[in-house]
C-alpha cells in the first residue's frame, strides 16, 4: 500500500506497521520518531484514527496503579455536602410556557362556561363580560404573576379576580 | 461508548436528576464516584484534593445537568468536568510559595492498592509510583490517569480530554516511557523498547 502520508520520514507501510503494533498493545516497542509520525497520520486520517479509538491501552506493568477508595463514611459525607450545595433546576422555558398555556385556556374555558350558563338562564343582563366600571385601589402581584379581572351583573356586582401564577 | 450505545436506564436516571430528582442523582453518584476519584487521585496525588475535585465536579455537574444533552455518556461528560478540576488544583498548586517537599507532602495519605496495603515493601511501592507520576507534566498526566483505570479506550479518552486519538496515544506513550525510566528498578524486562506490556 502506498498512499500518500503527510509524514515524509516514514513510508506508507512503516505507518502501517506502526500502527499495527499499536493495535497490538505494543505501544512502548515504538520509537519516539515512530509515535510523532504515527500521531501527525492519525490526526490527517480519520479511517485510520478510527481502527485504534476502540482499543484499550496496553496495561502499565511496573507497579500497581488501583486506587483504594475513601471508606463509606467519607462517601457519606461528601454526598451530604453535593445534596447541600446542589441548585434546584429552574424548570426549563418550555415547562413554563405550557403550563401558562394550560392555565389561560382554562380561565378562557371557564369564562365561556360562565357566559354560557347565564345566557341559558335567559337574562342578557347578566352575562359575563370584562369588568369596566369597577375601581380596584390596589392590586398587588409578585413575580410575574398575571392578573384577570372578570365581573357579572348589571352593575357589575359579581367581580371575579384571578391571579395566574407565575409559570402557571 | 456512543450515545447511541448508551443505557436507556442511565438515561432515565440522567434525565430524572437533570429535574432535581435527588434519588437519581445519588444513584449517579454511586455508579461514578469511584471512576471520578481514581483520575482525580492520579492527576492530584493527594487523597484530600482528589476528595475536594470530586465533590465540586459532581457538584457542577448536577447544577449544569441542564445544559448535558447526552451527546456523550454521563461518565464521559463527568471525567471531563473531573479532569479540567484536577488540573485545575495542579495549576493553583504550583503558583503556591514554595514549601519544603516534605511539608507539601505531608498532607497527603497515599493511597495504596488494597492488595498491597499490609506490607511496607508495597507502600514503598505505591508511593514511588506516585511520587513518579508527579513528575509527568499535566497532558500526560491527565492522559495517564484516564488511562490507569485500565477501562477506558483511545477513543474515550480522546473524547474526556477533547484531543485526538494520536494525540491520545502519543501523550500516553511518552507518560509510560517516562514512567518506566523513573522506576527502571520495577519495570518488567520487556518494558519501553521491549516487545510490549
Amino acid at each position: 500500500m502506498s498512499t500518500r502520508r503527510d509524514k515524509p520520514d516514514l513510508t506508507a507501510d512503516e505507518l502501517e506497521a506502526a500502527l499495527a503494533r499499536v493495535e497490538r498493545g505494543e505501544l512502548d516497542a515504538l520509537e519516539p520518531e515512530q509515535v510523532t509520525a504515527l500521531e501527525a497520520w492519525l490526526s490527517a486520517d480519520p479511517g485510520a484514527a478510527a481502527r485504534l479509538a476502540d482499543r484499550v491501552p496496553p496495561m502499565f506493568s511496573a507497579g500497581p496503579l488501583s486506587v483504594a477508595q475513601p471508606p463509606a463514611m467519607v462517601w457519606q459525607r461528601v454526598w451530604r455536602d453535593i445534596r447541600r450545595s446542589v441548585v434546584a433546576p429552574v424548570p426549563l422555558p418550555q415547562h413554563r410556557f405550557w403550563r401558562a398555556a394550560f392555565a389561560v385556556a382554562a380561565v378562557l374555558a371557564l369564562a365561556v362556561g360562565l357566559v354560557a350558563l347565564h345566557q341559558v338562564g335567559g337574562q342578557a343582563d347578566q352575562q359575563v363580560q370584562w369588568a369596566r366600571a369597577i375601581e380596584i385601589d390596589e392590586l398587588e402581584v409578585f413575580e410575574g404573576a398575571i392578573p384577570l379581572v372578570l365581573s357579572a351583573g348589571l352593575d357589575d356586582t359579581i367581580p371575579v379576580i384571578w391571579v395566574l401564577e407565575s409559570g402557571g | 461508548m456512543s450515545a447511541r450505545n448508551q443505557n436507556s436506564a442511565e438515561s432515565r436516571l440522567v434525565q430524572l436528576a437533570a429535574a432535581g430528582d435527588q434519588n437519581a442523582q445519588a444513584a449517579l453518584f454511586e455508579r461514578y464516584r469511584a471512576a471520578a476519584y481514581t483520575v482525580a487521585f492520579r492527576i492530584t496525588g493527594r487523597a484530600e484534593d482528589a476528595l475536594d475535585v470530586v465533590q465540586d465536579s459532581f457538584i457542577a455537574a448536577f447544577s449544569r445537568l441542564g445544559e448535558f444533552h447526552q451527546e456523550s455518556t454521563f461518565k464521559t461528560w463527568l471525567l471531563r468536568i473531573v479532569t479540567n478540576r484536577a488540573l485545575d488544583v495542579l495549576r493553583a498548586r504550583r503558583l503556591r510559595v514554595a514549601l519544603p517537599l516534605e511539608t507539601q507532602n505531608g498532607g497527603s495519605l497515599p493511597v495504596l492498592a488494597p492488595e498491597v496495603s499490609d506490607a511496607a515493601e508495597s507502600r514503598d511501592l505505591v508511593e514511588r509510583i506516585r511520587a513518579a507520576l508527579e513528575k509527568l507534566p499535566p497532558d500526560q498526566r491527565a492522559v495517564f490517569a484516564l488511562y490507569a483505570g485500565g477501562d477506558m479506550t483511545y477513543g474515550q479518552i480522546a473524547e474526556v480530554l477533547g484531543i485526538p486519538v494520536g494525540t491520545v496515544m502519543s501523550r500516553l506513550y511518552h507518560a509510560r516511557r517516562r514512567l518506566y525510566a523513573l522506576l527502571s528498578d520495577l519495570a518488567p524486562r520487556d518494558g519501553p523498547g521491549g516487545s510490549g506490556s
